[in-house]
């Protein structure tokens, strides 16, 4: 029996994130834009979640068998900071809807938040991947 | 001392985001906007300085990460379960407002579990 490298099972983990994630982006902006949810929606999202979760974990490195310090380090600054950027894109859109009477729904909205979420996580995913040198921040 | 300052803007924080995202949620005006916005801010600068191992401890830090790791990914679980909640039709007699205040409450909620939970265990690994 032949192992697969690890090199290449990140590769999966890689492709499943990104499938999963793009799924929850377009069910979220489908959300947005129909201002309806139905049950193939639903499912579109489970998909996306179970996609990406499952493969979060093995992708930033915190399984056994592709542990990485340096991934579990980006992997969990990512979702840190989508963490942050999330509530507060979310406090800030509550806001403004609010006070400019923006015409829409509870379904938008949970799209919006959805979108939001999934998008920063891949935003900040994508920078610190990129980065070399992840030491503690400098505003400490 | 410092580390007790932040522990207790985290906290003072994150109860006066949720009582005032209830209140939102009932009621949403420019006086329950601004308790909302001092809970956000003090819950971002708590978390910001136990990120940037302000006292010096990287338990702290690896407690708040992995908190909020953890509450980010669950917080997808309980979206998805407010999308089931919409696709029987409930979501849509909520309004926006408060369907942003129950997912800003919901990752608060769940942050403060985790947090609670890995501050109380010893090994963070």
């Amino acid at each position: 029996m032949t192992m697969k490298p690890v090199k290449d099972k990140l590769r999966y983990y890689k492709i499943s994130l990104l499938v999963g994630s793009i799924a929850l982006i377009s069910e979220g902006l489908l959300m947005m834009w129909k201002g309806d949810i139905d049950f193939p929606v639903f499912l579109g999202l489970l998909f996306g979640l179970i996609s990406m979760t499952v493969s979060f974990w093995h992708y930033i490195g915190a399984s056994k068998e592709t542990r990485d310090e340096r991934m579990l380090r980006v992997g969990t600054y990512a979702t840190t900071l989508a963490w942050f950027s999330t509530i507060i894109i979310i406090d800030f859109a509550a806001i403004i809807a609010h006070y400019t009477h923006i015409e829409y729904n509870g379904v938008q909205a949970m799209g919006f938040a959805l979108s939001v979420g999934i998008a920063s996580m891949l935003a900040w995913l994508g920078y610190y991947s990129t980065k070399g040198d992840l030491g503690l921040p400098d505003y400490a | 001392m410092a580390m007790d300052t932040e522990k207790y803007a985290l906290w003072t924080g994150i109860a006066l985001t949720i009582i005032s995202s209830m209140l939102l949620m009932a009621w949403a005006t420019w006086i329950t906007f601004v308790p909302f916005a001092i809970g956000v801010g003090l819950v971002t600068w708590a978390l910001y300085r136990y990120m940037g191992c302000q006292a010096g401890d990287e338990r702290v830090r690896q407690i708040t990460v992995y908190a909020l790791t953890n509450s980010w990914l669950a917080t997808f679980f309980f979206v998805a379960m407010y999308v089931l909640f919409g696709v029987i039709g409930i979501l849509e007699d909520l309004t926006p407002m408060q369907v942003l205040a129950m997912t800003m409450t919901t990752m608060l909620l769940i942050f403060s579990a985790w947090f609670a939970y890995f501050w109380r265990r010893g090994d963070v690994a």
